[in-house]
This record gives C-alpha cells, structure tokens and sequence, in this order.
C-alpha cells in the first residue's frame, strides 16, 4: 500500500470514522496546525485549552487509529487583530513551543493584511528562529497575490531561512511567486474553494515535484480527510510514477517538518501500532466498544 | 476617515414608530414593559437580556420600507440605542463592544445594522472590523450591505477587504453603499486579481466583480486583457455594457 502523510488537517473538527478511513488509505501520519475556531474566542484560556488538546487528547485519540499526529501552534492571523488577546497568546507561545509533537510555528501569515497581522507574522517567525523550528504560513483568501507578496517580504525582513518555511494554500498565480524563492510549496486540496486533484496533479506536470507539498486542509467546513491519497490517484492516471507520487505526498512534507528536530521520518514511514486497550487520562475514545489491538 | 455619504437612512427613532404599528396586542404588551424595565434599570446587562428576549417575545416579521429590517432587529436596535443614548459619547464604544460580546449572531446583526446610529462618529471603528472577520454571511451582511458606516469610517484598506469578502460571501456588491466613492486604481487591480483566480479556477466569475470597477481608470493593457476575455467568452455577457458601452 501507498504511503502517504497530511501535513495540514484539523483533526479536532473530524469523527472516529475519519481517522480509520485516513489509515485504511495508508495515511500514516498528520500535522495538525492551530487555527480559529469558526468564531473568534475572546480570551488566553480557549487557546491555552486548545493547545492543551492538540497535544494532549487529539494526539491520543489519532494513536488509536495507528495515525501519528503532530502540531503547528501559534496565532492565526484573523485573530492577531485582537491585539489584546494576541499579545497574550505571543506570551504564553514560548512554553508551548518547545513541548512533544510540536514541529513547527502555524499557521500564521495574513487575513485582511493589517498591520497587526504584519506584526505577529514577524513576531511569531522570530520565536521560530528562536526555538529553530519550521514556520508554516497561510496565504489570504482576498488579494491572495498581495498577501503572498507581503509574506516573502516578511521572510526577508525577518531573515528566517526560506528552506525553514512553507507557504501554503497556493494556487496557480501564487505559486510562481513562490517558485522564485527557496521556500517550499503548499497546496490545499479542498472541495469547491480552494484546489482540486485535477488542478493539482496540472501545476505539478508544469513546475514538477521539487519542493512541493499537498494537503487537506479537512477542517469543520465541507472538506475532505482523503484528498492527499485521491490526488495520489489523480496524479498516477496523469501518468506520474510511484516514486514521484510519493515524493510529494509523502517524502517531501515529511523532509519539511522534520527539519524541527521533533519527526523522525523512518517513525512515520509505518504506521503507530494499535492498542486500544490505552487511555489517555482515564478516557478513550471507544465508549465501550472491543478495543482493536494490532 | 469621514466619507460624506449622502444616502438617506431613516433613522431608528423614526423606524420606531413602524414597529409599533406591527405587533399584535400582547406583543405590544411585553414590548411596552421591556421599555418600562430598561427605563428603570438602564444597564448594559438589562438591555442584553431584554434584546435575547425578544426572538420568545415578538413574531419576526420584515419591516415594511426599511431596508431589510425584522420587527426583532429593530426591537433590539431600539434597546441597545436606548442604553447606548445615556451614556458619553466616549463612553459608549466600549458598552457597545460589551453588548457585541455578549450577543449571538442574530444580536450581533441587529448590532451592526444599527452601528451607523449608535455612533455616526466612527468611535467604534475597531470593534466594525473585528465583527467583519466573522464568516457568518447575515453578520456580515449586516456590517457591509445598506449601511453607510463602513463607507463614512473605514480606511480604504479595510474597505477594499470589505468588498471583496462581501463578493466572496455571494452577497449583492450593488448594496454596498458608497462603492462608487471607493472606486480607484488599487481596488481595479484587487477585482482583476480576483477575476484571474476565479478564471484559473475555472470557476464562475462572481456577479458583482463589474461593480467594483472604476472602469474609466482602467489602463489601456487592462482594458484589452478584459476585452480579449470578453472575446473569448469568458466573461458574462453583462460585461460588454461596461466594456464597450450599450
């Protein structure tokens, strides 16, 4: 079976049913990165409780599945603008930085394209270069074009390593914005909004595999876990070989995010054995049902 | 900023007296003694409680002549204006970021579609943005269709992102007034962005990305770019009027 990782899926959002079908398509491991919450939350606690579950009960709850789940944890840019609740975010971040299974800063980068939003991307890309971690960064959905622009300003300004950071959500005009830059390339395959297989698997028969990276970006919208394996498909009816359908969407996320020091790529080359018998705090997510041991 | 607008808005008080004229006997009942009790407790929690109340209190029904109004958002208005109205000036935007907190959505909306009486001074500029990052279209729509706050307060910046979150929603760029004031060379180039995004796509170019075109001020690469489009057939046919005339 195919080997595959989603390097950008909201596993909070997703059902028990997700995850077993993620690993029954060989999707070995998950990156999930922090992000709003569909509303805006109005104090540090619900981002205190949120990285608590990120690190805590969703990545217990993706072992259950043989699913290895790590995280990007920041300030997500709708939410710099709150300047308040951001400067208290930016100062509990540090801790949360260094803890187990976080293997990068995100998603971070901008919205509206404020100046608040210019100032937590740079802050956040320097606790980055502080901590030597990954950045992972979201491009806008309204002047998209201006927005990726800004952000490889911002990179320069900061000074951040471009090898240590992936932008993401990109599409036709913004990628060979990106193209030019040593930074590596993110692309979220979403029904309807943002990319499809068929759009994918064309930017990778013209720009080819280096450097490019494929994701779900699955979330509580209307989205899809699978798309990392359905492009996987696309691209091997498109006549791409085994081995480049692995090196984008597998190898090349992994490489990415293991430069944090914190993935161990021969790890998540299997999948986590399954032991359902564990819990995680006296809780499972089984409710009663046979734990599946293998 | 301070964009004079000169679009006629009947104010609340006078939208007031249609609302009266809409509620059956024992609406007019509980709405009497909402008002008697905010009189007599005139708070930011009364008022907040009052206006949840009236979605049990009052049947929802469109305000004739008044811009999409509800006889429930209207209700609430009334209250948070009343609340609103005895405080300082400089104190209002914080009661009136208090009240935004406090309310759900629908309390949210009849926040915002009041915002240009509550403050026609823009003191709560900060609060309108923060209300527009939200990605419920009736919010949203509340902030940016058929009031002129955002076209009076709003940096250009802002308001350009307002447009173009509005086209994105699917709401109807024609309501949102003051457009035409907005219209330049940077929101001419951010609507062709999005029409090449939507294009590369292969998505329906949206139906309100004409309005935000200062079509006169297009440059002579970005006029024929549009025409070869049109050419093409891929644009709408709405497209030729602006194009190349009726």
């Amino acid at each position: 079976m195919p080997t595959y990782f989603d390097p950008h899926i909201h596993m909070v959002s997703r059902t028990t049913d997700d995850y077993q079908n993620m690993a029954a398509a060989g999707i070995t491991g998950v990156i999930e990165p922090a992000f709003w919450q569909g509303q805006a939350r109005t104090s540090v606690g619900s981002f205190v409780d949120y990285f608590d579950t990120l690190l805590g009960w969703e990545r217990f709850r993706a072992s259950m599945f043989g699913i290895h789940h790590f995280c990007t944890l920041g300030i997500n840019p709708k939410e710099a603008n709150n300047l308040r609740l951001a400067e208290e975010v930016l100062e509990i971040l540090p801790r949360y930085l260094v803890k187990d299974g976080v293997v990068a800063v995100g998603e971070i980068g901008y919205d509206d394209i404020t100046p608040e939003e210019d100032r937590f991307l740079a802050l956040q890309m320097e606790l980055a270069k502080q901590f030597k971690l990954p950045v992972l960064v979201h491009t806008p959905h309204r002047d998209k074009i201006g927005g990726t622009k800004r952000t490889l300003a911002v990179i320069r300004e900061v000074g951040i390593p471009e090898h240590l950071v992936v932008i993401d959500h990109l599409n036709e005009l913004t990628l060979p914005l990106v193209l030019e830059t040593d930074c590596w390339r993110g692309h979220s395959v979403y029904p309807n909004t943002k990319m499809s297989e068929q759009r994918m698997v064309a930017l990778l028969q013209q720009y080819g595999t280096e450097k490019m990276i494929v994701n779900s970006a699955a979330d509580w919208g209307v989205s899809d876990p699978l798309k990392v394996p359905k492009t996987g498909q696309a691209m091997r009816e498109a006549g791409f070989s085994e081995a480049q359908v692995e090196q984008v969407l597998f190898h090349n996320p992994v490489d990415f995010f293991a430069q944090s020091g914190q993935l161990d790529k021969a790890l998540v080359s299997t999948p986590l054995p399954i032991d359902q018998r564990k819990t995680w705090q006296e809780n499972s997510a089984l409710r009663g049902q046979d734990p599946v041991i293998k | 900023m301070n964009m004079d607008v000169s679009v006629p808005q009947p104010r609340l008080a006078e939208r007031s007296q249609a609302l009266g004229q809409l509620l059956d006997e024992t609406e007019k009942r509980w709405w009497q003694q909402a008002q008697e009790r905010l009189r007599q407790s005139p708070d930011a929690n009364t008022a907040a409680i009052l206006s949840s109340q009236c979605k049990r209190h009052l049947r929802e029904q469109a305000v004739p002549g008044a811009d999409g109004w509800s006889t429930i958002e209207l209700a609430r208005a009334l209250l948070l204006a009343h609340v609103v109205g005895l405080q300082p000036g400089a104190a209002r935007p914080a009661l009136l970021e208090q009240l935004f907190q406090w309310g759900d959505d629908q309390e949210k909306a009849a926040l915002l579609k009041a915002l240009d009486d509550l403050d026609s001074e823009g003191r709560c500029l900060e609060l309108a943005l923060l209300a527009g990052r939200t990605s419920n279209p009736r919010v949203f729509a509340a902030l940016a269709l058929d009031t002129p706050y955002a076209s009076r307060h709003y940096p250009e910046r802002a308001f350009h992102q307002l447009v173009l979150k509005a086209l994105g929603m699917g709401l109807d760029a024609a309501r949102v007034i003051g457009l035409a004031q907005r219209q330049g060379a940077t929101l001419n180039q951010l609507a062709l962005d999005l029409m090449d995004e939507q294009l590369a796509a292969g998505r329906p170019v949206s139906p309100g990305l004409p309005r935000l075109i200062a079509f006169g001020l297009l440059s002579p690469p970005q006029r024929k770019r549009l025409a070869d489009l049109y050419q093409q057939q891929r644009l709408p046919t709405q497209w030729h009027e602006h194009l190349f005339g009726s």
